[in-house]
C-alpha cells in the first residue's frame, strides 16, 4: 500500500515538473519571439530546458525562411534599381548621339554626299536602339508570360550554323575565326527555332565583343547535347558568378555600348527550353556551354 | 542603413596602477567591418574584454545595440566572439567542443556546427581532438564558435594569427561575405594594418590605451596616397592661392605650416612659381607617399 | 542555467576523470562484497564494531574513500574549464559571471551526490542479492546509516568547489584537496604527543573526516550528529561566499 503511494506520488511529482518545465519553455519562446520581431538581427530562438526543441527548431526553419526571402528581395531590389540605371544609360546614349547629328544636319549647310554619310550614322544608332529596346523588351516578356514556347521538331546543327553565319563577317574584320566542331551534319532536337537562334546569336556576338582570338564551337553528344563556345578572355577581371545576371558588365565593356542583357536572356531561354547553361575560365579560355536535353529514341526514329 | 551597433564613451579600464584603456571612444555601425590597430599591449585584447563583459570597466560607459549597463549584457547573445587565444577542452574534438556550446546557448539544431564548421573549412578535421590541432586549426574552430550562433556581431582579437597565406584570403572572403551576406557587423583587431586593410571599411589605431584615430578606409586612402607637401609660414594665403590660381581643390592642411596636395595634376615646379609669385615663403616643398605601415608607424610615434 | 548543465552533463562523459570514478567505486565493491569486509580508506582511529554490525554498514562508515572520489568531478567540471580558458567563452556571450557560478555549484553538487547516493544504493541492493540478507541490514538501518552521513559529504563537495575557484589551477586544487586530510591528521597526533595540547588534539581527532563520516554511520548519539551537522552547514556557507566571491570579484584569466 505505502509503496503504491510512494510510486503514485513520485509519479506526480515527476509530471508536475515536466509541465512546469514545458509551460516555462513555452513562455520563453513567446518572450523571444516578441523580442525577435521587433529587432533587425540573425538571431534565432534558443531553449531554455529543450523540453520544446522541435517546436524552435520549426519556428527557426520559418525565420530563416523568412530571412532569405528577404534577403533576396533586396537583392532583386538593388538589381531593379541598377537596371534602372542602366537602362536610362544605354538607351540615352544612341539616342543622343543620333540627336546630335540631326542637329548638325538641320543647321549647317553640308554637301549631300555628306549629308547621306550622316543619315547613315543617325540610321545605325536607332537601329541600335530599337535592338536594346527590343531585347529588353523580349526578356521582360519572357519573364512575366510563363508561357511554355511553341517547340518543333528541328536540326539544332542548321541553326547554329545559321548563327555563325550571320556573324562570319564580323570575325572577319576582326582577323578573327570561327571554328565548329561537329561531327555530325543533322541532330534533330524538339526546341523553338526562334529562341535557340537567339540564344546563340548572344553568345557568340558575346564572344565578339568581349572575347579575342579564334572562337571554338564544339557540339558534343551524350545523354544531353551539350554546345561548348570557347575563346580566349582578354582580361582576368570577370565575376563568373554574375556574369549571367542582368546588366552584369564589368566596368571596362560599359564603355563599348553594350546592354549586359544578352547572356541573361540566353540563360532565361536556355532555362525556359529545359536545358542549362554555365561559364567557366580555365587558362585564359572562357568557356560558355549550353546543355540541352533530348530524346534518342525520337532522333533514331 | 546606419544603426550604431556599439558605441564606446570614455571607456577606461585601469589594472591597479596601469592604464590598459585610456578615455576610449569608437563607433561601430551596421556591417561595418571595423578595424582595431595596434602594437601588442596596445589595449585592443582590453576594450574587446570590456566590450564582452570578461572584465569591467574602471570608467566610462557603452553601449551595444543601442542598450547600456545591465540591459547591454542581455544583448550578448548576439556577439560572436574569439578573444586572446582560441580555448576549447584539448580531449574533446572539434565537433563535440562546438556541441557543448550548443547545449549552453540553447541551440537546438545541430546542424549549426557543420555549417559552422564548413565556413571555416574544418569539415575534414570535424572528428579531430582538439589537443592535435595546428596553431591555424585552432584559429579557425575559435572563428567557428564565433559564427555558430548567427550572432550580429562577431568580435574577433587577432583571427589572422598563425594562418597561412590561403588561410588568410579565404579568410578575408569569409569576412565580406558574413558582412554582405548576413549584415554581420565585424570588429577585427590586429598589429598589422596591410592585414586588414583589404577587408576592413573603417579603422581604429589604439597604442598605449588611448585611441589615436578613427578613420574610415577613403580617408585612409587620401592619408596615403601621393601627395606633394608644401611647408609655409602662411598656410591661408597659400590655400587661397592654390585654389583662385592653380583650381587646386583636392588639398588639406595639415598643421599651421603643412599643406598636403593630392591633386594629380600638381606639379612641383609649378606650385613653386606660383606661389612664389604670391608672394607666399615657401620654406620646403617635396613629394611624398606613405606605405600603409609607414603611415602606422608614424602615428604611434608622434602619440 | 539548464542548458549549462545539459552542457556539463554531456561534458563529463568525455572526461577520463568520469570512467576512473566509476571503476574505483565497482573495484570497491566487488571487493567488498566478495570478501565480505568492509574495505575503504581511513585516517582515523581504526574502527571500533561488535560482530553484529552488518558490512553494508561497515561499507557506509568506510565512505571516506568518496572523499577522494569526489575530487575527479569537481577537477573536471571546475578545473577542467579554468586550465582551458574554456570560461571566457561561456561568459563572453551565454551567460553573467554569477549565473555561471550558480549552474556549476548546483551541476557539480547535484552531480557527485547524486553519483554518491547511487553507488551506495546500489551496492546496498547487490550486496543483499549476492550475499543474502545474512550480510545485509534493512534497507531502513542503511538509509539512516547513510544519510547521516549525507550532508557531510555535501559538505565536502560544496568545499571542493569552494576551493576549486579559489585556486583555479588543476594541480593547486589536488595537492590541498589530497593533502590537507593527511596534514590534518599529523598535526593532530603531534599535538595529541605533547601533553600541553593533548585535550586540543583529541577534539581534533574526533572531528577528523573520515572519522566523523565513520561515526556518523554508527553512532547514534544525538549530540554528536548535531555537531556534525553544524559544522558541515558553516562550511557549506563558508565555501559558498569563497567560491563566489573568488569567482564573481577577480579578473578572469
Amino acid at each position: 500500500m505505502t509503496a503504491v503511494v510512494i510510486i503514485l506520488g513520485i509519479g506526480a511529482a515527476v509530471g508536475l515538473a515536466l509541465y512546469l518545465l514545458k509551460a516555462a519553455e513555452i513562455r520563453s519562446i513567446r518572450k523571444q519571439l516578441h523580442e525577435l520581431k521587433g529587432t533587425d538581427t540573425n538571431s534565432l530562438i534558443h531553449s531554455k530546458n529543450g523540453s520544446a526543441d522541435k517546436l524552435i527548431n520549426e519556428i527557426n526553419q520559418l525565420i530563416k525562411d523568412t530571412r532569405t526571402l528577404k534577403i533576396d528581395y533586396q537583392k532583386k531590389n538593388h538589381a531593379l534599381e541598377q537596371m534602372m540605371t542602366n537602362i536610362s544609360h544605354d538607351l540615352r546614349t544612341p539616342l543622343t548621339s543620333a540627336m546630335g547629328y540631326i542637329n548638325i544636319l538641320q543647321n549647317s549647310d553640308i554637301s549631300e554626299e555628306e549629308k547621306q554619310r550622316e543619315i547613315a550614322i543617325i540610321e545605325n544608332r536607332l537601329i541600335r536602339l530599337e535592338e536594346l529596346i527590343n531585347s529588353f523588351f523580349e526578356l521582360s516578356q519572357t519573364i512575366s508570360s510563363g508561357k511554355p514556347p511553341e517547340l518543333s521538331q528541328l536540326n539544332l546543327v542548321s541553326v547554329l550554323e545559321e548563327s555563325i553565319v550571320h556573324y562570319y563577317d564580323d570575325y572577319c574584320s576582326k582577323n578573327r575565326q570561327i571554328i565548329l566542331q561537329c561531327n555530325k551534319h543533322k541532330l534533330m532536337i524538339s526546341s523553338n527555332r526562334n529562341m535557340l537562334l537567339r540564344i546563340f546569336d548572344n553568345l557568340i556576338n558575346n564572344s565578339l565583343k568581349h572575347g579575342c582570338g579564334d572562337l571554338v564551337i564544339t557540339v558534343a553528344e551524350d545523354n544531353a547535347i551539350a554546345v561548348e563556345i570557347k575563346n580566349n578572355l582578354p582580361s582576368a577581371e570577370l565575376d563568373i558568378d554574375h556574369i549571367f545576371d542582368e546588366f552584369y558588365t564589368t566596368d571596362i565593356s560599359r564603355t563599348k555600348g553594350n546592354t549586359g542583357l544578352g547572356l541573361a536572356i540566353a540563360k532565361q531561354f536556355t532555362e525556359i527550353l529545359g536545358g542549362s547553361i554555365n561559364a567557366s575560365v580555365c587558362e585564359g579560355y572562357f568557356t560558355m556551354t549550353v546543355k540541352l536535353t533530348y530524346n534518342k529514341e525520337e532522333v533514331r526514329l | 542603413m546606419h544603426e550604431i551597433v556599439l558605441q564606446t564613451n570614455s571607456l577606461t579600464k585601469q589594472y591597479g596602477k596601469f592604464t590598459a584603456l585610456d578615455n576610449a571612444n569608437m563607433t561601430v555601425y551596421h556591417q561595418d567591418i571595423y578595424g582595431l590597430i595596434g602594437k601588442n599591449g596596445a589595449g585592443k585584447t582590453t576594450l574587446m574584454k570590456v566590450v564582452t563583459g570578461l572584465t569591467e570597466q574602471t570608467g566610462g560607459t557603452f553601449k551595444l545595440f543601442g542598450k547600456s549597463g545591465s540591459a547591454a549584457a542581455k544583448e550578448k547573445s548576439r556577439i560572436g566572439c574569439l578573444i586572446e587565444n582560441p580555448a576549447f577542452f584539448g580531449n574533446m574534438t572539434a565537433y563535440q567542443n562546438l556541441k557543448y556550446y550548443c547545449l549552453q546557448k540553447g541551440i537546438t539544431d545541430l546542424s549549426q556546427i557543420d555549417e559552422a564548421l564548413k565556413l571555416v573549412n574544418l569539415t575534414d578535421a570535424k572528428n579531430k581532438k582538439f589537443r592535435k590541432f595546428s596553431l591555424g586549426m585552432k584559429q579557425r574552430l575559435g572563428i567557428a564558435f564565433a559564427i555558430l550562433d548567427n550572432p550580429d556581431l562577431i568580435i574577433l582579437d587577432e583571427p589572422i594569427n598563425g594562418l597561412d597565406p590561403i588561410g588568410i584570403s579565404e579568410l578575408r572572403d569569409t569576412f565580406r561575405k558574413l558582412s554582405q551576406e548576413r549584415g554581420i557587423t565585424l570588429i577585427i583587431s590586429s598589429h598589422i594594418l596591410s592585414e586588414l586593410y583589404a577587408v576592413a571599411n573603417r579603422f581604429l589605431f589604439i597604442d598605449g590605451g588611448k585611441v589615436l584615430k578613427e578613420i574610415t578606409k577613403e580617408e585612409l586612402d587620401k592619408e596615403c596616397s601621393r601627395c606633394i607637401v608644401v611647408t609655409t609660414d602662411d598656410t591661408k594665403k597659400a590655400a587661397a592661392a592654390l585654389e583662385s590660381k592653380l583650381n587646386i581643390t583636392d588639398y588639406k592642411v595639415i598643421s599651421e605650416t603643412e599643406i598636403r596636395i593630392y591633386d594629380e595634376n600638381a606639379k612641383t615646379e609649378t606650385l613653386n612659381k606660383t606661389l612664389f609669385q604670391n608672394e607666399i615663403n615657401v620654406t620646403g616643398i617635396h613629394e611624398s607617399g606613405v606605405s600603409l605601415e609607414e603611415y602606422f608607424k608614424q602615428f604611434v610615434r608622434e602619440a | 542555467m539548464l542548458n549549462l548543465i545539459k552542457a556539463d552533463l554531456y561534458r563529463i562523459t568525455k572526461t577520463k576523470g568520469f570512467y576512473l570514478y566509476w571503476a574505483i567505486v565497482l573495484v570497491t565493491y566487488i571487493v567488498n562484497i566478495a570478501y565480505k569486509s568492509y574495505g575503504g580508506i581511513s585516517l582515523g582511529a581504526p574502527l571500533e564494531y561488535d560482530e553484529s554490525l552488518q558490512i553494508d554498514i561497515g561499507a557506509v562508515a568506510m565512505n571516506f574513500t568518496f572523499y577522494f572520489l569526489n575530487i575527479f568531478p569537481v577537477f573536471s567540471i571546475i578545473c577542467g574549464e579554468y586550465s582551458e580558458h574554456t570560461i571566457k567563452n561561456s561568459i563572453s556571450s551565454t551567460i553573467s559571471k554569477k549565473n555561471f557560478f550558480i549552474s556549476k555549484y548546483i551541476f557539480t553538487m547535484g552531480y557527485t551526490l547524486f553519483s554518491y547516493v547511487f553507488a551506495n544504493y546500489a551496492y546496498y541492493f547487490a550486496n543483499r542479492l549476492i550475499n543474502g540478507e545474512d550480510y545485509s541490514s534493512t534497507f531502513g538501518e542503511f538509509s539512516g546509516a547513510f544519510f547521516r552521513q549525507f550532508p557531510l559529504m555535501a559538505a565536502i563537495v560544496s568545499l571542493f568547489i569552494g576551493l576549486a575557484f579559489l585556486l583555479r589551477k588543476g594541480a593547486a586544487f589536488n595537492s590541498v584537496t589530497i593533502i590537507t586530510p593527511i596534514v590534518y591528521t599529523s598535526a593532530a597526533l603531534a599535538l595529541y604527543g605533547i601533553s600541553s595540547t593533548k585535550k586540543i588534539a583529541e577534539k581534533l581527532l574526533t572531528y577528523e573526516t573520515s572519522t566523523m563520516l565513520s561515526r556518523l554511520a554508527l553512532d547514534y548519539s544525538s549530540n554528536y550528529t548535531v555537531k556534525c551537522f553544524i559544522i558541515s552547514a558553516l562550511i557549506i556557507i563558508l565555501s559558498l561566499f569563497i567560491g563566489y566571491f573568488s569567482f564573481t570579484k577577480r579578473e578572469l584569466e
